[in-house]
C-alpha cells in the first residue's frame, strides 16, 4: 500500500507524519541540571572567605573614643554656714526687717520678737536682785555692829561668826540675783535677731505677727563668704571620691560650670540606703548661686571604646555579642557593649582603629550564624 | 404523516417568549448583579492580637501564647495556629481547614476561647482580641491632600471617616499614615527636683481627677436627674486646670508646673507618603459578594466630591480605587466576549452557509444572556472568573447548535420538510449531544467540587461553563429547531464539497493505513511526554494591574526614620523613570491590602513598602527586573526587592521552608544550614531568614534592698523610667471623635533617649526623697531574641527565597530535598514547605481528589451512550491526542505551564472527547441503519462530521483568542493550552480515531448490538 501510485507524491500521511514529528521535536528541551552547587562557604568557626556575593556586603569603619561612665547627682548650693535661726522661748515676731533673698551684713538687725514671759522674768529677776541687795545691806550693817560689840567683848565670837556668815550668804544671793538679771536680759536680748555674719536671708518661715514656738525656725540663713553643696552619692561611686579632690559642677539654670573641692565625706548610715553625704566647697565665692540647683557630673574611669553602627552588633546562639570584621575574610570578633548612644553603640573589643566591620542586614547575611 | 404537533420544538411562541424573557433578565442582571474584581475567599484566616507592655518575646510566648495554643487545640476545624511574639506584642494567626465553608461557626468557637483567655490573662495584657476578617481587601485607599499640619489633617480624616461610614456598603474604614494623637503633659526632671512632686504623684492626681466616679442622682418625688461627676476631664482645658497638691501642701494647676499640649504619638508608628509628600489617608473595606462594587464606587465618588466642595483646605483623592479596576476588568473581559462572539460569527459565516451561520450566531447571545440570568438568579457574583467562564464557554456553547443546525440543514437538503428534518435531527442527536454535553460537564466537575483556596479562586469558571453548556444543549433542541422551522430555505453551502473532499482524504488516511497511523500516534505521545520538561515559571501568573511594589526590610531594630531614609532613596530611583506615574510609600508597615493577593506584614519600624504605578501594565515586568538589578548594587545592607502583583492565593515567597523543632539551638543550627543551602543554589535569589538571632536590648539588674530601703516599688521604678522615655499613660480624655490618651513624660526629645540619659534618671519616693537611678539599677545589655515564632505547636524558623526568571520553584525544592532531609535527620527537626510548593501541592491535591468524580461521570456518560468498554476506551484515547499539542504550543508562544494550564487541560478533556463521540456515533448509525461496511461507515462518518468538527474546533479556538492577549497574564496559559490541544486533537482525532476504529470494531457485532 505504501507504493500505491496515489502516494508517489508527498501524501497527506507524509505531511501528517512530518508535522507530528516536528511537533514532538519542538517540545524537546535539554534537561536542566539544577543540582545545587557546593556551598561556597567553608565553615570555620571564626573565619569565612568572602565569595563574590559577599563582596557586595555593606561595611562601615570604627570610630575610636573614650567611654566615660558618667553619673549625675543633684544638689542645692548653700552658704558655707547654713542654718535655720531659732529662739529658745516662744514669742511673737514684732518686727521683721529682712526679705527673702536679702543680703545682710554681720550684726545687721533682722527681726525682733516679743516674749511676755521673758519680760516678766526680767522683772522678777530685778525684784529678786533688789531684795538680795537689801538683804546684803542689812547683813553688812549687822556685821559691822557685831564687830564693834565683839571688840567691846559684849558678844561672843559665835555671834560675830554668824554675822559674817549671813553677810557672805547675802552677798552670794545678790550675785546670784545679778546673774539671773543678766540671764533674763540675755534672753530678752535674744528676741532681737541680728546677722551673725555676712549672708543671705534665704528663706523666711515666720512673718511679722506670727507666733514662734521654742526651737521653731524663723528663717534660714546662708552665709556668703563661701558656698558649699552636698550630694548624696551611692557607695559604689563614693568610694572613688576623696577629700580635697576637685570636680566640676554645672548649673542648669545658668549653664555655668564651676570647680568644687571635696571638703566633707560623711559615712553612710548603718541602716537604710548606703549613700554618702559628700560636701563640696565652691572654689570661688559666688553668693548669687545660693539656692540654685546644681549637677555634679561625675565621670568614672574611662575606657577605650569604639563607636559602631547599630546594625553591626550581632548575637550568637549563646547570647554573646559580636561584630563581623570584614577584611579578605569575615571574622567573628567578640565585643562588650558599654552603652547605646543616640546614633551609635559603644563597645569594647580587641580591634584596631582602622577595622572595617559588616553592617549588612542579618536576614540575608551569607554566613552560618550558628557556627560563625 | 407523523403528528408533530406534540413536539416541544413546535411550541414556538412559548420557546421564543421564554428565551426573550430569560435573555432580558440576563441583560438586566449584567447591569445589576453584584460584582467585584476578584473572587472571594471564605474567611478562613484570622489573627489574635496580644499587647502586653513590658513583656519580652519569650515571656509572652511562655505565659500567654503557648497556653492559648492549648486552648485552641480543643476547637475543631483549625488547620494551623502560628504565632509571632515580639517585645510587648504577639500575633497569633489562625487558619481554618481549607475544606470549611461555613466559617462563622468555627470563629464563634474561637471567640469563646479568646474570651476565656481574656479572663485568664487580662491582668497581664492591655489587649487580647480576635480579628476574623483579616482577609478583607482594602480596595479603596484615599488620601487627604492639604498644606495643613498633619494633626489637623488627621482630624479632618476622622471627620471624613465618619461621613463615609454613612455609606451603607462600607464595612470598615481605617486611617493610614496616622500619626496618632495624645495629650502630652511635659514635666521635667528639673521641675520634679524643684517642686518635690514625683511624676507618679502627678499621674495619680490627674487620674484621680478623671476617675469618673458616680456621685449619685438628684431625686425628688416627681423627678430624677443625674449629677455630673466631679471627677471627669472632658477637654484639654480642664486637664490644664487640674489642681495639683505640691510637697509643701500648696495647690497649683497642672499648667503651672507642666506643659500640656496635643501632640502626635511619642513614637511614630507608621507614615504614608504620596509622591514624596507625607500624607494621611483612609482605607475602605466593603463586604465581599454582597454589593455591586462599581455602583459603590460611583456613590463614593459622589460623596467625596460633596465633601471636597464643602471646604477648600483639604482635597480627598483616591489613590487605589478598586471599583475602577473592577469596571476595567469587567469591560476588558466583556470586550473579549464581544470579540469572541464576532470571531465565532465570522468563522461560522466563512465555513457555513449564510443562513445556517446566522441561525447559529443568533443562539450565541441567547445562550450567553440566559446563562447570565440563571447565574444571577442563583446569587452569582460577577468577577473576572465568572466572566472568564463565559468567554471560555463561548466556543463550547455553539458546538451543540453547530452540530444540530448542520444536521437539520443536511436533512433539509435531502428533501425533508422543515419539521421532519428538525425531528429527525433531534431524534438522532439528542442522546449524543447529551453525552457530549455531559462529558464536557464531567471535565469541569473536578474544578467545581474541589475545595480549598485555589478551588475557591476558580470555582465560578466551571459554574458558568456548566450553566452555559446546559442551556446550549436545551436551546439546540428547542430554540434552534424553532428558528429553522420558520425558514423556508435552510441548506448547507457550496463549501461543503470542499470539506467533504478533505474529510474523505483524512478518513482514508486512517482507514487504509491504520497500523502506521497508530504507531505514529504512539510515537508522538511518547515524544511529547518525554521530550519536554515543564516550562519553568510561576505556578500562578501575575495580575494585569499597572502596579508593582517594592519591599524594604532593614536590620531588625532600626527606627522608622532609618527606614524612611531608604524609602526616600528608592523613591528617588523611581522618579528617574518617566514611565512611573505614581509612587505611594508606607513606612513602618506593608501598607493596606489593597489587592487580595498582597500579604500584609506585621507593623515594624524597620520595614516599608513602596507601591508604584506605571503608564502601562506591560512595562511592569521590565521595570521590576531593572529595579532589582539596581537595588542589588545600591542597597547592600538593606533588603530591597521589587515584585509584581500576583494572582491566586497570597504567597509571601515562591520558596518558603519552615523549620520546626522544640530545641531552639538545634532549630537555629538547622535553619542556618538550610539557609546556606538555599542561598547557594544557583536558581534562587533573595534568600532571606525570617528570624533574628539576637539584638541588643537594655535591661537592668535591680538592687532590691535599696529599693526596699528607699520605699520604692519596682513598678514605681519602672514608671520613673517610662516617664523618661515614652511616658506614663495616665488617663484618657474624650476629644471630638475619639478618646485621647494623656501621657506624662519628661520633655526630652524622644530621638535622644540613650542609655546614659536613662541612667541619669532621678528617682523620687513618696516622701519626696530623691535618689539616682544607679542606686537601684545597673544597666546591662543582652541579646534577647526580639522575635520568636511558632508553627502548629513547634518552635519555628522560616527561610524564604525567590527563584530566577523561568525557573520553577517546585523543581528547586525537589532538587534540594535530599540535602534538606539530611539536615532534618542531623538536627532532629522537621520541615514544612510553604510558598509555591505548598500552594501547588494544595491545588493539585484539591483537583486530584475530585478528578475521580470527573472520570466516573465521563465514563458513565460514555457507557450510557455506547454501552461498550471498547468504544469508551477509544474515546478516552483522544485525550492524549490533545496533550501532544499543549506543551509545544506553550513553548512556541513562551507561556509558562502553571495552574491555569492545568485548568485548560481539564477543560480540554471535556472538549476533545466530543469530536470522538459524534464521530463514533455517526459510524454506528451508518453501520446499523444504513448497513454500510465498517470502512465505508468510518469514511462516510468522517466526511459527514468533518465540517461540524472543524467548526466546533475553530469556534472554540477563535473564542479563546481574545484571552491570549498578554494584557492580562492570567488567561494566556489556559487559552493557549486549549488552542494547542484542540488543534492537534481535532486533526489527529480525524486521522487516528478512524484507524483505531478500523482495527477494533466488528461490524457484525455492531449490527447485532454487541460492540
Amino acid at each position: 500500500m505504501f507504493f500505491d501510485k496515489r502516494y508517489t507524491q508527498p501524501s497527506l500521511l507524509f505531511y501528517t507524519a512530518m508535522l507530528a514529528i516536528l511537533l514532538g521535536l519542538s517540545a524537546c528541551s535539554d534537561d536542566k541540571d539544577i543540582a545545587a552547587s557546593e556551598s561556597r562557604i567553608e565553615p570555620n568557626n571564626t573565619q569565612v572567605k568572602i565569595s563574590n556575593a559577599a563582596a557586595k556586603l555593606d561595611t562601615a569603619s570604627l570610630e575610636q573614643t573614650l567611654y566615660k561612665k558618667a553619673f549625675q547627682f543633684h544638689g542645692i548650693v548653700k552658704g558655707i554656714h547654713s542654718y535655720n535661726e531659732t529662739i529658745f522661748e516662744s514669742g511673737k515676731i514684732v518686727q521683721l526687717d529682712a526679705k527673702e533673698g536679702q543680703t545682710v551684713k554681720s550684726g545687721q538687725f533682722i527681726a525682733k520678737l516679743y516674749s511676755p514671759i521673758l519680760a516678766e522674768k526680767l522683772e522678777q529677776t530685778y525684784a529678786t536682785l533688789k531684795k538680795s541687795k537689801a538683804e546684803l545691806s542689812l547683813s553688812q550693817h549687822t556685821l559691822a555692829r557685831n564687830k564693834v560689840l565683839f571688840e567691846k567683848k559684849l558678844i561672843a565670837q559665835q555671834l560675830l561668826d554668824e554675822a559674817k556668815r549671813d553677810n557672805s550668804i547675802a552677798l552670794q544671793a545678790k550675785n546670784e540675783a545679778q546673774a539671773m538679771v543678766a540671764q533674763a536680759k540675755n534672753e530678752l536680748a535674744d528676741t532681737v535677731i541680728k546677722a551673725k555674719s555676712d549672708g543671705i536671708v534665704a528663706k523666711i518661715y515666720k512673718r511679722e505677727g506670727e507666733f514662734v514656738s521654742p526651737g521653731e525656725s524663723v528663717f534660714r540663713f546662708e552665709s556668703t563668704h563661701k558656698q558649699k553643696v552636698s550630694f548624696l552619692i551611692p557607695e559604689t561611686t563614693a568610694v572613688a571620691i576623696t577629700l580635697g579632690e576637685v570636680y566640676q559642677i554645672s548649673i542648669p539654670s545658668t549653664g555655668k560650670v564651676l570647680n568644687a573641692i571635696v571638703v566633707e565625706k560623711a559615712l553612710p548610715t548603718e541602716d537604710g540606703i548606703r549613700q554618702h553625704n559628700i560636701t563640696f566647697e565652691l572654689a570661688s565665692s559666688m553668693p548669687e548661686l545660693v539656692g540654685l540647683r546644681v549637677i555634679l557630673n561625675y565621670v568614672g574611669t574611662s575606657v577605650l571604646a569604639y563607636e559602631v553602627d547599630y546594625r553591626a552588633i550581632r548575637y550568637s546562639a549563646d547570647n554573646t555579642p559580636y561584630i563581623i570584621k570584614a577584611a579578605d575574610k569575615l571574622s567573628h570578633i567578640p565585643v562588650a557593649i558599654l552603652a547605646m548612644n543616640n546614633s551609635s553603640i559603644l563597645i569594647t573589643a580587641n580591634l584596631a582603629a582602622d577595622t572595617n566591620i559588616l553592617i549588612s542586614n542579618e536576614v540575608s547575611l551569607p554566613v552560618n550564624l550558628y557556627q560563625f | 404523516m407523523q403528528q408533530y404537533h406534540k413536539f416541544w420544538f413546535l411550541q414556538e411562541r412559548l420557546i421564543f417568549g421564554l428565551v426573550i424573557i430569560i435573555s432580558l433578565v440576563g441583560l438586566f442582571t449584567w447591569f445589576n448583579i453584584n460584582e467585584q474584581e476578584d473572587p472571594f475567599f471564605p474567611y478562613r484566616n484570622g489573627n489574635v492580637t496580644i499587647i502586653a507592655p513590658g513583656m519580652s518575646a519569650k515571656a509572652i510566648e511562655d505565659t500567654i501564647v503557648q497556653p492559648f495554643e492549648r486552648l485552641l487545640a480543643t476547637v475543631d476545624g483549625i488547620d494551623r495556629v502560628s504565632s509571632e511574639s515580639s517585645d510587648g506584642t504577639a500575633i497569633i494567626e489562625i487558619e481554618l481547614d481549607e475544606t470549611i465553608y461555613e466559617t462563622e461557626f468555627y470563629w464563634q468557637r474561637i471567640r469563646e476561647k479568646v474570651s476565656e483567655a481574656q479572663s485568664k490573662y487580662g491582668h497581664l495584657v492591655s489587649k487580647l482580641s480576635l480579628d476574623d476578617r483579616v482577609q478583607d481587601t482594602a480596595g479603596v485607599v484615599l488620601t487627604i491632600e492639604t498644606s495643613k499640619p498633619l494633626l489637623e489633617a488627621r482630624h479632618y480624616a476622622l471627620f471624613v471617616r465618619d461621613e463615609l461610614y454613612k455609606l451603607a456598603a462600607v464595612r470598615k474604614i481605617e486611617l493610614i499614615g496616622d500619626p496618632g494623637e495624645q495629650i502630652d503633659v511635659l514635666y521635667s526632671q528639673a521641675s520634679m527636683l524643684e517642686l518635690g512632686i514625683s511624676p507618679e504623684n502627678i499621674a495619680n492626681q490627674i487620674a484621680d481627677a478623671n476617675s469618673l466616679r458616680n456621685i449619685g442622682v438628684l431625686k425628688g418625688q416627681l423627678y430624677q436627674s443625674n449629677i455630673s461627676s466631679l471627677t471627669r476631664i472632658d477637654n484639654i482645658e480642664k486637664l490644664k486646670a487640674v489642681e495639683i497638691t505640691t510637697a509643701d501642701n500648696k495647690i497649683v494647676t497642672l499648667s503651672d508646673i507642666a506643659k500640656v499640649r496635643k501632640a502626635p504619638l511619642t513614637i511614630e508608628q507608621t507614615s504614608f507618603w504620596l509622591n514624596g509628600k507625607k500624607s494621611i489617608g483612609l482605607t475602605l473595606v466593603v463586604p465581599p459578594n454582597t454589593i455591586r462594587v462599581t455602583d459603590f464606587g460611583d456613590a463614593l465618588i459622589t460623596k467625596i466630591d460633596a465633601l471636597n466642595q464643602k471646604q477648600s483646605d483639604y482635597v480627598i483623592k483616591p489613590v487605589f480605587f478598586q471599583p475602577e479596576w473592577t469596571e476595567r476588568r469587567r469591560n476588558d473581559l466583556a470586550l473579549s466576549l464581544f470579540y469572541s462572539s464576532i470571531g465565532v460569527g465570522l468563522v461560522l459565516f466563512l465555513l457555513m452557509s449564510k443562513k445556517v451561520a446566522f441561525v447559529v450566531t443568533l443562539t450565541i447571545p441567547a445562550i450567553a444572556l440566559s446563562a447570565i440570568a440563571i447565574f444571577g438568579i442563583y446569587g452569582g457574583v460577577l468577577h473576572q472568573m465568572s466572566i472568564a467562564g463565559l468567554v471560555i464557554s463561548l466556543g463550547l456553547m455553539v458546538d451543540n447548535s453547530i452540530v444540530m443546525s448542520e444536521l437539520i440543514s443536511r436533512y433539509r437538503q435531502q428533501g425533508f420538510s422543515n419539521i421532519a428534518a428538525s425531528h429527525k435531527a433531534i431524534k438522532e442527536l439528542y442522546r449524543p449531544l447529551a453525552t457530549s454535553t455531559f462529558t464536557t460537564i464531567a471535565a469541569f466537575v473536578p474544578m467545581l467540587l474541589s475545595e480549598g483556596n485555589v478551588a475557591d479562586f476558580i470555582r465560578m469558571i466551571p459554574v458558568v461553563v456548566i450553566i452555559a453548556i446546559v442551556i446550549s444543549y436545551l436551546y439546540s433542541l428547542a430554540l434552534l429547531p424553532a428558528i429553522t422551522n420558520n425558514l423556508a430555505i435552510f441548506k448547507e453551502g457550496g463549501s461543503s464539497t470542499r470539506f467533504n473532499r478533505l474529510g474523505e482524504e483524512l478518513a482514508k488516511l486512517g482507514t487504509r493505513h491504520p497500523k502506521l497511523v497508530i504507531l505514529l500516534f504512539i510515537g508522538l505521545v511518547v515524544l511529547s511526554f518525554m521530550g519536554s520538561e515543564q516550562q519553568g515559571g510561576e505556578f500562578f501568573p501575575k495580575s494585569s494591574r499597572n502596579q508593582a511594589y517594592i519591599d524594604i526590610e532593614g536590620s531588625f531594630g532600626l527606627s522608622l526614620e532609618a527606614s524612611l531614609q531608604t524609602t526616600k532613596q528608592v523613591e528617588h530611583l523611581l522618579k528617574q523613570n518617566d514611565n512611573i506615574t505614581n509612587i505611594i510609600s508606607f513606612v513602618g508597615n506593608s501598607g493596606p491590602s489593597f489587592y487580595y493577593n498582597l500579604n500584609p506584614a506585621p507593623h515594624n519600624p524597620h520595614v516599608a513598602r513602596v507601591v508604584f504605578e506605571t503608564s502601562s501594565n506591560e512595562l511592569i515586568p521590565g521595570i521590576v527586573e531593572q529595579l532589582n538589578q539596581t537595588f542589588a548594587k545600591q542597597f547592600t545592607s538593606t533588603r530591597v526587592q521589587a515584585r509584581e502583583i500576583g494572582q491566586g492565593p497570597p504567597i509571601e515567597a515562591p520558596i518558603e521552608i519552615r523549620v520546626l523543632g522544640d530545641n531552639r539551638k538545634q532549630l537555629l543550627a538547622a535553619s542556618e544550614a538550610i539557609f546556606s543551602l538555599v542561598n547557594n543554589h544557583h536558581d534562587t535569589t533573595d534568600a532571606r531568614r525570617g528570624y533574628i538571632v539576637g539584638k541588643p536590648t537594655l535591661g537592668f539588674e535591680v538592687n532590691e534592698l535599696n529599693l526596699q530601703n528607699a520605699q520604692i516599688k519596682r513598678s514605681e521604678l519602672s514608671n520613673m523610667i517610662s516617664w523618661r522615655t515614652t511616658g506614663i499613660n495616665v488617663t484618657e480624655v474624650p476629644q471630638e471623635r475619639e478618646s485621647t490618651p494623656v501621657v506624662l513624660r519628661e520633655n526630652q526629645d524622644i530621638n535622644h533617649v540613650d542609655s546614659n540619659y536613662i541612667m541619669n534618671t532621678v528617682v523620687m519616693n513618696h516622701q519626696g526623697q530623691t535618689f539616682p537611678l544607679s542606686l537601684f539599677a545597673q544597666q546591662r545589655f543582652t541579646g534577647e531574641v526580639p522575635r520568636l515564632m511558632r508553627w502548629k505547636g513547634f518552635n519555628s524558623n522560616v527561610i524564604k527565597a525567590n527563584v530566577k526568571l523561568g525557573v520553577d520553584a517546585a523543581s528547586v525544592i525537589e532538587n534540594l530535598l535530599p540535602k534538606l532531609n539530611k539536615i532534618t535527620e542531623q538536627y532532629q527537626v522537621t520541615l514544612a514547605l510553604g510558598g509555591e510548593a505548598e500552594e501547588t501541592s494544595n491545588s493539585n491535591d484539591a483537583l486530584l481528589k475530585t478528578l475521580p468524580i470527573g472520570a466516573i461521570l465521563l465514563f458513565s456518560a460514555l457507557i450510557l451512550q455506547f454501552n461498550s468498554f471498547r468504544i469508551s476506551g477509544l474515546i478516552m484515547l483522544t485525550i492524549p491526542l490533545a496533550m501532544i499539542g499543549v506543551k509545544p504550543t506553550l513553548a512556541i508562544v513562551g507561556v509558562n505551564f502553571g495552574f491555569m494550564s492545568i485548568l485548560g487541560l481539564l477543560a480540554l478533556t471535556g472538549i476533545v472527547v466530543n469530536t470522538a463521540i459524534i464521530l463514533i456515533d455517526t459510524v454506528l448509525v451508518k453501520i446499523k441503519e444504513e448497513k454500510a461496511s465498517l470502512s465505508t461507515a468510518i469514511e462516510l462518518a468522517t466526511i459527514e462530521r468533518f465540517r461540524p468538527v472543524l467548526l466546533s474546533a475553530c469556534t472554540t479556538i477563535v473564542g479563546m483568542i481574545p484571552l491570549t492577549s498578554p494584557s492580562s497574564p492570567l488567561w494566556p496559559p489556559m487559552a493557549w493550552t486549549i488552542i494547542g490541544g484542540l488543534i492537534t486533537s481535532t486533526v489527529l482525532t480525524l486521522i487516528v480515531l478512524p484507524a483505531c476504529l478500523t482495527l477494533t470494531l466488528d461490524e457484525k457485532k455492531i449490527r447485532g448490538d454487541k460492540i
